[in-house]
């Protein structure tokens, strides 16, 4: 019997990205690099990244093992083999370069309309109390030195009166990078989050919500539209992001979330037990290890009695994941500048939720798919192959703070 | 042509530039030769630049085609005149930026902090230094 199956999915063209108030305008070529970039990610991670694998069990492993008469025990030691494999490099060569063309292609975009994409969103945040920025917060080092995702100028850096320029280079490439798999709006993380609690903990109604690290509100929004009677505050270091994701999720019609310019390391401007549930998504990786224990605890302060605390990560590191696979998920630490990476996802989330205070008995791992809106693909054949550190495949640790 | 939303303090010049900006510390080597990790970069440019011409093309085609406007030689005898040349060489300058991007970063590599990520990896995993 003939299969119609494709052997992958063909990710969808940037227009079909959902706009919103600050969506930057893409004309006709900006749009096909984005295009040309969505296809080649999505070719390269099928068809050449599983190369990775084979390279390294045909001809490194054997390679280590006539050396050191054992099998390499960590992803370091993988590393330093693999880093002088010529796949290996062909491969992180091609997925480097085409993370680079992608910062050129989203900065070009964004920078020749700068001053209107400021101005689009200072309509849309003029006399706003919900934005509130604080021009004296000082930028963590992990941030200040270290431009994430190869992106110049970091998520904070602003060439205009007003700028949100970052963020909106941001936002474009979020659609292209995940090819389309996490939705239009790339909220499929934020999704699934408030999938989960609303199934996991159907009578748990938050009146209080934080969240950590908004960046542009991906995944926020649609948590604030799951819980719309709730009052959502959601902080950054970034002004950029701030202004955006206000505009942005104004704009989309959600107005129950108060935007602010404060660093998770210091919620002294909240009282103890003053919210039902603190969340972060995507951001702990971003950190550093003086921070991340720094957070938790900042979190477990202002976390009410009873109340709920979700961090969703790509999986942990442990000794059940083969030490080739946590080589591979760790690419980015090295190659795409995300330093923190490597250390963040070895660190035993359990006893770092402890140490912040929690019980041992209230902490649980929830794992957690991508939840998309199947006109763009059909979903069940989602995440089928393994990309590494990539697939909307994530996993949220945490706990419920013990009844006082 | 429609134009473009452009409002921007950086002229286009400019702009070509700071889109191919590096991003801090020190670039992954692939390749064993400096050179060919340049070269190796270009190649990915233009592989990118083929693909958004080719899409150009082929959107003006199927346009020409729908409004039954194509004369079949009629591209290929084209000449622009002055005003249209200036404006297309603009095009050319930003397109050979975008191409050259690996050299210009390879420039801005030979300053300021080019600490590797695994330094900065050490550095973030120590809890008294990050
Ligand atoms: C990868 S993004 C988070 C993605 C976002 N939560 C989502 O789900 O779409 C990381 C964000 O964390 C912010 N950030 C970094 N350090 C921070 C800190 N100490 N406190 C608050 N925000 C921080 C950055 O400015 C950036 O916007």
């Amino acid at each position: 019997m003939k299969s119609k199956k494709p052997v992958f999915d063909i990710p969808p063209p940037i227009s079909a990205a959902q706009k919103h108030g600050v969506y930057p305008e893409l004309n006709h070529d900006e749009r096909a690099r984005m295009n040309f970039l969505a296809a080649c990610y999505r070719v390269v991670a099928s068809t050449i990244a599983p190369g990775n694998k084979l390279a390294y069990e045909t001809q490194a492993l054997a390679q280590f093992t006539q050396q050191h008469e054992r099998a390499p025990k960590t992803r370091h030691e993988v590393r330093k083999l693999m880093n002088s494999n010529p796949f290996h490099n062909m491969w992180g060569a091609v997925r480097r370069n085409l993370m680079e063309v992608r910062q050129q292609t989203g900065r070009a975009i964004v920078l020749r309309q700068i001053e209107e994409l400021a101005q689009r969103a200072a309509k849309l945040n003029d006399q706003d109390s919900n934005l509130t920025l604080n021009s004296s917060i000082t930028i963590p080092p992990y941030v200040a030195n270290i431009d994430h995702h190869c992106m110049p100028g970091s998520y904070y850096t602003e060439l205009v009166t007003g700028d949100v320029a970052p963020a909106a280079n941001y936002d474009t490439g979020f659609f292209v990078t995940t090819g389309g798999t996490i939705g239009g709006l790339c909220d499929g993380a934020g999704l699934a989050i408030a999938n989960w609690v609303k199934t996991n903990a159907s009578d748990f109604s938050p009146k209080r919500i934080l969240d950590i690290g908004v960046a542009a509100g991906h995944s926020l929004v649609p948590i604030a539209q799951a819980f719309p009677d709730a009052e959502i505050i959601a902080i950054d270091i970034s002004a950029p992001m701030l202004r955006y994701a206000h505009a942005r999720a104004k704009s989309l019609g959600v107005n129950n979330i108060q935007f602010i310019q404060m660093s998770g390391e210091d919620l002294s401007q909240f009282s103890d037990s003053s919210f039902d549930w603190v969340l972060s998504s995507i951001f702990l990786h971003e950190l550093s290890a003086k921070a991340l224990p720094k957070i938790l605890k900042e979190a477990y302060r202002v976390i009410k009695p009873g109340g709920l605390t979700v961090h969703l990560e790509q999986p942990q590191y442990d000794d059940s994941m083969p030490v080739f696979e946590q080589f591979m998920r760790d690419w980015d630490a090295y190659n795409n500048n995300e330093p923190f990476w490597t250390a963040m996802h070895s660190i035993d989330m359990k006893q770092a939720l402890i140490d912040s205070g929690l019980q041992s008995e209230n902490i649980f791992l929830a794992a957690m798919r991508g939840i998309i809106n199947t006109t763009l693909f059909a979903e069940s054949r989602l995440g089928q192959e393994e990309d590494y550190g990539r697939s909307a495949a994530w996993h949220a640790y945490g706990a419920w703070k013990e009844k006082s | 042509m429609k134009k473009q939303t452009t409002q921007s303090p950086f002229d286009a010049a400019t702009i070509a530039k700071m889109a191919n900006a590096k991003s801090q510390g020190k670039r992954p080597e692939y390749f064993s030769d400096p050179m060919a990790e340049q070269h190796f970069s270009i190649t990915m440019a233009l592989m990118a630049e083929l693909a958004v011409a080719r899409e150009r093309i082929d959107s003006l085609e199927r346009v020409l085609v729908s409004k039954g406007l194509i004369g079949s030689n009629e591209v290929e005898e084209y000449e622009p005149d002055a005003a249209t040349g200036q404006t297309r060489q603009l095009a050319q300058v930003e397109y050979s930026a975008r191409v050259l991007r690996p050299l210009q970063q390879a420039v801005e590599a030979m300053s300021g902090d080019q600490s590797s990520m695994s330094d900065m990896a050490d550095k973030l995993s120590d809890p008294d230094n990050g």
